[in-house]
């Protein structure tokens, strides 16, 4: 206690000034991570501290991630504060565009004063707030527009379901000959891969970083150009994404082969393009049945039919015109698992390549580019 | 002539048999005790057509000398006990020296034995419990029987036997159990040919177990180390809470070594998961619970799988407190908490009362002033009794306060009756002070009392009432009544009761809602009061179960096919379920062993459903009631669809909705139950209505 005491007296008086629009914009970064279940009610708080005259630090974690963000502000009396992330992130999209001023009080309460508002909040002693991962060596750089664009193409496959621990993140890797990531859910597989991104000092990642992390890091690398460096530890995996911070705890376990899912010998192909194929699988997929999604692939000859039904509600199809002369096969689908491709993809031809209805379907783009991207799944039994 | 006489022997083994011989898996129980207790370290049991036409279990134990042999297969032969006080102490599975005379009554019964010493063996062959033959046979150490036929001579019993995978079900349990209780002895079962079973002598309990059960269910065990050696040792494994099981079928309790099948302990093993794992929901547990021996009694039924404990109580403890423990130190629950939950629910008890009492309180004084427009008094009255409440907020009250005035005439209560809104929300206000003064005070007679009726209403009515009356306790005036139990008013509650099927006609005519949330109604017998929650729930419910039976089984295919271990009781009832399985929509393919490869799976379920479903259809199905447990699922999910989709309570309904509601609630399969068992509708009859005004 006493310790606890004199920390306290030492800093008992922070004081910093902040713009508003600065102070909204780096409290929706960091409160995204924050913990809303509370578990351990320390964890909703953020924490303040200043970095030297010029800078104060935001934290969050739910400790699994943290966020740690950097920003300009005018320091007058150097410390910590601890408060409430969700309230203050309400107060600061609410406060006119003005100055904002913290200040620490005493018991940790802070008041924040901006232009002719005042809010007194209750605060959490600094001691309270976990420590979070130190900042480690970031070696390895890598374009903030190539990392969002992997996530985008990847994100979607990952298990929404929280017991299959090794499928809830994405398999990343990075050596020599350049970056991949890999997303399941056992049912489809979404692949990604860019060669020649690293550069000599590279060190080797092979690492399963979690889907909350992921989703993290498209907020911040939103609107973020030039690059990202990367670092792991033996638990962590660090982004370092300009001002801001993030740490990730890493998943461990054994993900699934990818390579041997792969389709080795898809002997027919079909290219459509991708918009109409997309709103053509959408409408059909209204009279799919509502919990399994199921629609049925028919190719024949120069067309596609797409068809469902449920036998509560009817049934729809819809043709559209093919350059495919291969044999005629029926293959079933979850139309939401064709979605969800479909939509990343956006306009352009995507070639389909399959062999029957008992085998893995392959997707991607036609038009190679520099990302070689490619979407198996596997058919549904009809 | 007498007519009562002593039974000769080989019918009082027959009818002795009853109770010891029922089934194959009884006689391999007796048979493989018998072995375990020779000192074997390897036990091999074969079996025929479920062990009706051949049981033969062979052991390397001690063996037996020719006199014994013969002698062993006479009633109360055993070499296991040999005075009464042995018997308050019984180390060994076996002591009663029924068992071999039994089995050896009802079938054709082969033993061929030879000790260390001997220099050959003997055979001994028995049928019907007539000795056949007695010479020398060539044998290694240990003994074997062989038991052809079993019932060959009582008809009846053959009758009552099961289909063949059911009694090798029961076999390959047993096997199971003695396996575990022993992980020294090696076992080995094969069923017709095909080996079900085979664990090599393991140096432990957790390798035996991951030699049976494989690698996953092992993952999933907390070790179990408690008790105090004088009331009870418990040791063993426990399911983390994640594994959840549907049946107690994967919970193997042993005492002292022997498998039993004791409520007890399995009251007491739930116990330990108390609020960790719902109702209905088990765990897996292989507990091993080691008593002193002359604080358990064994001897209470031959079949030896029940048994008694001096001290009851103080065995459940134990066996609480060390899942407890094993679960606390997995960090699944804290050390603590088991002694901390009472008074959690006192508390919450008591918040819980002091709630409603407040609400009902502010309620009833809301009444009041509404009624009455309120002197000064009442106004003090009525931010006492809210004082609890940290700020609220005065709504505007538009009800006419013109309903429990004395100066309302019968006929103005006609005639407001045509003007249905209203009537129906003061209805509701009266029933809502009803709940009040009941939620008030529990204890108030609820019995009609029948000055307080016969007086006129006025004493009730809101313009006599004193205002200031709120404040004023413990006065037993009727005016008083009013903001506490309006005496007056007397509950009906004792009349209203659940509606059988029979006495539902068709003609229901609502007439109103009370509390947004049950129609109120008539029918030719009375008032009636329908859940709309719950007849809207019954209706979707039959509605989705008939989706649901009528909807073809899709089978989403793997991408990466996932491999699942099965128990040898489900590998057992996994041949004949299989079919089954894939008209679900499953993929399943037998690998080596008791492994299995899921490559598809019904493809409403989500992807890491699909081996939690597998395991489930496979733990409930009987191999008598195939497909049960597909029907049962089909019903848990039309039954959750329907409750999420239904109508809540506080939603304001119109006359139509509440017309066709009823409609459809009569057509449905059961109209008085929700899918849940909840009654949906009830009655006040119009006999008990007359009965409470003492009409009649």
């Amino acid at each position: 206690m006493a310790v606890s005491e004199g920390a306290k007296l030492k800093e008992s008086n922070m004081q910093f000034v902040v713009s508003k629009q600065n102070l909204q914009r780096e409290l929706a970064y960091v409160q995204g991570v924050v913990e809303k279940k509370n578990t351990i009610p320390v964890l909703s708080n953020i924490l303040i501290e200043s970095v030297g005259e010029n800078n104060i630090r935001l934290t969050g974690t739910d400790l699994d991630v943290t966020i740690r963000c950097d920003m300009d502000a005018e320091v007058s009396t150097a410390g910590s504060i601890c408060v409430q992330a969700r309230k203050l992130f309400e107060i600061a999209r609410l406060l006119p565009d003005a100055p904002v001023t913290f200040k620490k009080e005493s018991n940790d309460w802070v008041t924040v004063t901006c232009d002719k508002t005042k809010f007194k909040m209750v605060g959490v002693a600094r001691d309270a707030f976990p420590e979070v991962p130190s900042s480690k060596s970031t070696p390895t750089k890598l374009s903030a527009e190539i990392i969002k664009s992997f996530i985008d193409k990847t994100i979607f496959a990952i298990t929404q379901e929280e017991s299959r621990y090794t499928l809830s993140g994405a398999k990343f890797i990075m050596d020599d000959t350049g970056a991949k990531m890999v997303t399941t859910d056992g049912h489809r597989l979404a692949y990604v891969e860019r060669k020649g991104v690293s550069k000599d000092n590279s060190e080797a990642i092979d690492t399963l970083i979690p889907r909350k992390t992921l989703a993290e890091l498209t907020k911040l690398t939103a609107g973020f150009e030039g690059e990202i460096s990367l670092g792991l530890d033996n638990n962590h995996i660090f982004f370092d994404v300009g001002p801001r911070l993030l740490v990730s705890r890493m998943l461990y376990g054994q993900f699934p082969n990818y390579d041997m899912v792969m389709p080795k010998n898809n002997d027919k192909s079909v290219q459509f393009d991708c918009g109409q194929l997309n709103s053509a699988v959408r409408r059909v997929a209204l009279m799919s049945d509502e919990r399994s999604h199921a629609i049925r692939f028919h190719l024949e000859p120069n067309q596609l039919v797409i068809s469902s039904q449920n036998a509560e509600e009817g049934e729809a199809s819809e043709t559209i015109q093919a350059d495919y002369s291969g044999e005629e096969t029926d293959i079933g689908f979850n139309a939401q698992y064709l979605l969800e491709f479909l939509n990343v993809i956006g306009e352009g031809a995507v070639a389909f390549e399959f062999k029957d209805g008992n085998s893995q379907a392959q997707l991607r783009p036609a038009e190679g580019g520099d990302y070689d991207y490619k979407y198996v799944v596997m058919p549904m039994r009809l | 002539m007498s007519k009562i006489r002593v039974l000769p022997d080989h019918l009082s083994n027959q009818i002795a048999a009853g109770e010891v011989v029922e089934r194959p898996a009884s006689v391999a129980k007796e048979l493989v005790e018998n072995a375990i207790d020779a000192g074997a370290t390897s036990v091999t049991l074969d079996v025929e057509s479920g062990g009706r036409r051949l049981l033969k279990v062979s052991d390397n134990g001690e063996g037996m000398v020719r006199d014994d042999a013969v002698l062993a297969f006479e009633r109360h032969a055993t070499s296991k006990i040999s005075n009464s006080e042995d018997l308050t102490a019984i180390a060994t599975l076996g002591f009663r020296g029924e068992a071999l005379a039994s089995i050896a009554s009802v079938a054709r019964v082969e033993l061929t034995t030879k000790t260390e010493a001997a220099s050959a063996a003997t055979r001994v062959v028995i049928e019907g419990g007539k000795m056949r033959d007695v010479k020398d046979a060539a044998h290694p150490r240990g003994t074997t029987i062989a038991v052809r036929d079993l019932f060959f001579n009582v008809p009846a019993r053959r009758k009552f036997l099961r289909s063949e995978a059911t009694e090798s079900f029961h076999l390959t349990n047993l096997v199971t159990h003695y396996a575990l209780a022993h992980p020294e002895i090696a076992f080995t079962l094969t069923n017709s040919g095909r080996e079900v079973l085979r664990a090599a002598p393991a140096k432990d309990l957790r390798e035996r177990a991951y030699q049976i059960f494989g690698a996953e269910f092992l993952d999933n065990l907390l070790e179990v180390n408690g008790g105090s050696p004088q009331v009870a040792r418990v040791v063993g494994f426990v399911s983390a809470p994640r594994d959840r099981r549907t049946s107690r079928d994967a919970q193997y309790l042993f005492v002292n070594g022997r498998f039993v099948r004791d409520r007890l302990i399995a009251r007491a093993l739930s116990e330990g998961y108390r609020s960790v794992l719902p109702h209905g929901v088990y765990p897996a547990a292989l507990l091993f619970i080691e008593i002193p021996l002359e604080e358990v009694d064994v001897n209470v039924h031959p079949a030896k799988t029940e048994v008694r404990f001096r001290r009851a109580a103080a065995v459940a403890d134990a066996v609480r407190e060390a899942v407890r423990s094993a679960l606390a130190s997995a960090g699944f629950v804290r050390a603590e908490s088991l002694q901390q939950e009472p008074t959690a629910f006192i508390e919450n008890d008591s918040d819980r009362d002091v709630n409603s009492m407040s609400a009902a309180a502010s309620q009833t004084s809301v009444n009041a002033a509404v009624v009455n427009p309120a002197p000064p008094g009442s106004l003090s009255g009525f931010v006492d009794s809210r004082a609890d409440e940290p700020a609220s907020q005065p709504r505007i009250d538009f009800v006419d306060s013109s309903f429990p005035h004395d100066d309302m005439s019968l006929d103005e209560l006609d005639s407001s009756g045509a003007d249905k809104p209203n009537t129906v929300r003061d209805l509701d206000a009266i029933m809502r002070q009803e709940l009040a003064a009941q939620t008030v005070s529990p204890d108030a007679p609820i019995e009609i009392d029948v000055e307080g009726l016969s007086e006129p209403p006025a004493s009730a009515g809101g313009s006599e009432v004193p205002g200031g009356s709120s404040d004023r306790g413990g006065s037993p005036t009727v005016g008083e009544g009013l903001s506490v139990s309006l005496p007056p008013l007397a509950s009906a509650d004792k009349f209203a009761r659940e509606v059988s099927l029979e006495s539902l006609s068709t003609n229901i005519r609502p007439l109103g809602q009370l509390d947004e949330s049950f129609i109120i109604a008539t029918d030719d017998e009375g008032l009636l009061l329908i859940d709309q929650h719950v007849a809207h729930e019954r209706i979707l419910f039959d509605k989705y179960r008939a989706r649901e039976s009528a909807r073809t089984s899709e089978s989403q295919q793997l991408l990466i096919p996932e491999t699942f271990d099965l128990t040898p009781a489900q590998a057992a009832v996994f041949d004949t379920v299989a079919a089954e399985l894939e008209s679900y929509g499953f993929d399943l393919m037998r690998l080596s062993g008791r492994t299995v490869a899921i490559k598809a799976a019904p493809a409403d379920l989500p992807a890491g459903e699909a081996r939690n479903m597998l395991a489930e259809i496979l733990d409930t199905v009987d191999a008598e009631k195939k497909g049960s447990a597909r029907e049962t699922l089909r019903d848990d999910i039309a039954a959750s669809l329907a409750c999420h989709a239904a109508i809540k309570v506080n939603m304001p309904l119109t006359p139509e909705k509440m017309r066709w509601l009823i409609d459809r609630l009569l057509k449905t399969s059961s109209p008085t139950t929700c899918p849940h068992g909840r009654p949906v509708i009830l009655r006040l009859a119009t006999r008990d209505i007359l009965k409470g005004f003492h009409r009649i």
